[in-house]
């Protein structure tokens, strides 16, 4: 037990490390890239006098540590400063924008799991068939479709074709529950055709190997059939390095919506990053990419205590 | 003796690049209730694919023909369903390997579980009561802590108790054990033969004890059969066979058995190895290759397994190699 909080320990001090360090990157990116924020919000023939007082105001004057500690403090505290751009506080931005990305975040998630378990064990049981070579060519092409190709596509067919779906607009939660995740729907499929793709190829492949170990055959030979071994047995030994590569699989979903939310015009931190970079709003890209990175360790973290809780071996290391 | 398996001119073969390759060939013995029959032979001879027949977990790319007949029933022509009742149940088997036999990611005593209830109507209850009244015969202490570890946290000994405990639970009338301690230290290797000695002796289980070790078979087994390359080339009583060893090859594997005497000196091992199953020659004997008896007719045609006395053996040396040579005995 004590070797299990020890793990867990040691997991969470290299969480935190990675934080400060992404927040240095993060932060000393931004001081190098090129482009005065006074300049931008001026216009680049402004008098000088008034740039100089604007980067008073905004702190670009002061030194660079003193900066990074301010930050710092405002990451942890919630407050990011005005953006540039809307003039209006960074936290607020974000916060009006979240709630569609982590709703689209978790469909895609869901509608994945959903696609890959059951698609996976028929193919890994019914190899070499004809239905299931057809279903592998097409994660084969799953793999290979770029999601905005698939996210165009998906709106023309089920939206401005069949009129299934509502595009280009997205409803509040508050007004319609239903309504909202109906709007989500054809983007969540967008982004998670993909990795639905790259994971089925994955899990099938784990599922075949664990189905070559001598427990499986011990399992046999206990008069167990070849579908309780499978579900009793495989499975669960299967997933488990699946759950690994849970991690990548989000920060996959995650990069899919930012370029999703863009093509589905969805008011979410994918379309406020990209709005953000094409009007030089540093405030705010700072923070959201800072942001971005930290939910990826968090999410690794999550996957880190999800496979201690699952593999009893861990706590032997 | 009654009989309680036979096996009858069971064959087994692999799709190879021109033609099948024979793993098995013309393979017929038999085992009696209650009797340790040996089956030794090198790596490669088709002890294990013997074993896997009678389990029906052939690979499934391999093709049986012949006869498995276990108390008179048929076992080649049963349906999945009907040996997925027969395994584990009337035939159980252990494996060589214990650190692998076993789920991770299962309680070790809900695999022993597991393997009672698929052949019992039973509630979970009275199947941990069983579980851990066999996991006492087995010889482990400690058993309601025990049922709850994950296999990681046993040593190999231990282990193979589970696996002892889980193809025994059901009282099958036959147990085949695959090179059951070759990956155990000494001691252990001694104490799961005693413990697999014991508990036949108890259930009156017959067992088919796959060995290389004719060390063991000597300790264990009232017959042996000794297997080269896919052939039966030679049976008898275990008395007999170490004492007077028929076939050549038979003769070899004695001599290649470290003893007391020969200790510090080079250990004597045959020379070569079993050619692998696409090399090998097909209409010749099967050791043909590697005996240093051979003679012209030994490359016409596969001895018959003729009977010499009540042993069996297939060489056409009149009376076999029949020098004296009593290295166990
Ligand atoms: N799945 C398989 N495919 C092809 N050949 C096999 C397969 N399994 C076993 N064989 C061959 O059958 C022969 C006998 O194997 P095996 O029964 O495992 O030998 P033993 O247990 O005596 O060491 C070997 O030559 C081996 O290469
Ligand atoms: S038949 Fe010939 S080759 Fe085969 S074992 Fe006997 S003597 Fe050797
Ligand atoms: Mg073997």
């Amino acid at each position: 037990m004590t070797r299990t909080f020890l793990y867990l320990g040691k997991k969470l001090l290299s969480a935190l490390a990675a934080l400060v360090v992404i927040s240095l990157l993060t932060f000393l990116v931004f001081q190098i890239l090129p482009g005065n924020p006074a300049l931008i919000i001026l216009g680049v023939d402004a008098d000088p006098l008034q740039v100089e007082a604007l980067e008073q105001l905004m702190g670009i004057d002061k030194p660079m540590l003193q900066r990074y500690v301010e930050w710092l403090g405002g990451l942890v505290g919630g407050d990011l400063g005005l953006s540039l751009r809307y003039r209006v506080p960074v936290t607020d931005l974000i916060a009006s924008a979240l709630p569609v990305t982590v709703t689209l975040t978790l469909l895609s998630l869901l509608i994945t799991i959903i696609i890959v378990v059951p698609v996976s064990v028929y193919l890994a049981t019914h190899n070499n068939t004809i239905a299931a070579t057809f279903l592998s060519a097409l994660t084969q092409l799953g793999v290979s479709v770029p999601s905005f190709w698939l996210a165009i596509m998906l709106i023309l067919v089920f939206s401005v074709m069949l009129h299934w779906f509502p595009s280009g607009e997205v409803i509040p939660f508050s007004q319609s529950v239903t309504g909202a995740l109906r709007s989500l729907v054809l983007p969540a499929v967008a982004i998670s055709i993909g990795t639905t793709a790259v994971v089925i190829r994955y899990l099938k492949s784990t599922i075949l190997d664990e189905m070559h170990m001598d427990y499986v055959r011990t399992a046999r030979s206990k008069g167990l059939s070849r579908n309780t071994v499978l579900y009793r047995h495989v499975l669960k030994n299967a997933l488990l390095p699946a759950i690994t590569i849970l991690g990548m699989i989000t920060v996959d979903v995650l990069g899919g919506s930012i370029i999703v939310e863009n093509v589905f015009n969805l008011p979410g931190i994918g379309r406020l990053i990209t709005s953000g970079v094409g009007n030089r709003d540093f405030p705010m890209v700072q923070a959201l990419v800072f942001y971005l990175a930290a939910t990826v360790v968090v999410i690794n973290f999550l996957v880190d205590l999800l496979y201690t809780a699952i593999d009893p071996r861990i706590r032997l290391p | 003796m009654k009989e309680l398996l036979r096996i009858e001119e069971l064959s087994v073969a692999f799709p190879g690049q021109q033609q099948e390759a024979k793993a098995l060939d013309s393979v017929s013995f038999t085992v009696g209730e209650g009797e340790i029959v040996g089956l030794v032979g090198e790596s490669g001879c088709g002890k294990s694919l013997t074993a896997l027949t009678v389990m029906g977990l052939l690979p499934e790319k391999a093709r049986a023909t012949g006869s498995v007949r276990l108390e008179g029933r048929e076992l080649l022509t049963l349906s999945e369903t009907e040996l997925c009742d027969v395994r584990g149940s009337q035939v159980s088997m252990i494996f060589q390997e214990p650190m692998t036999a076993l789920n991770p990611l299962m309680r070790v005593g809900d695999q022993i579980a597991e393997a009672y209830r698929s052949h019992h109507n039973a509630f979970a209850s009275e199947a941990r009561q069983a579980t851990l009244e066999m996991m006492r015969s087995v010889g482990l202490s400690r058993v309601e802590a025990l049922y709850d570890e994950y296999p990681h946290r046993l040593s190999g000994g231990m282990k193979q108790r589970i696996v002892v405990a889980m193809a025994l639970i059901n009282r099958p009338a036959l147990l085949i054990a695959d090179e059951p301690t070759t990956a155990l230290d000494v001691t252990i290797q001694l104490q799961i033969l005693d413990l697999l000695r014991e508990l036949q002796a108890k259930f009156s289980t017959s067992v088919l004890l796959i060995t290389h070790n004719l060390g063991i078979v000597h300790k264990m087994c009232s017959r042996v059969i000794v297997m080269y390359a896919g052939y039966i080339v030679e049976e008898g009583a275990t008395s007999e066979v170490l004492s007077k060893p028929l076939h050549p090859y038979t003769r070899r594997l004695l001599a290649a058995i470290p003893t007391v005497e020969r200790q510090g000196k080079a250990l004597y091992s045959i020379p070569g190895i079993v050619a692998p199953l696409e090399e090998r020659q097909t209409g010749v004997c099967p050791f043909s290759q590697r005996c240093d008896r051979a003679f012209a007719p030994c490359f016409r045609g596969v001895p018959p397994l003729r009977e010499v006395g009540d042993r069996k053996l297939r060489c056409l040396l009149p009376g076999g190699e029949t020098d004296e040579l009593s290295i166990i005995a």
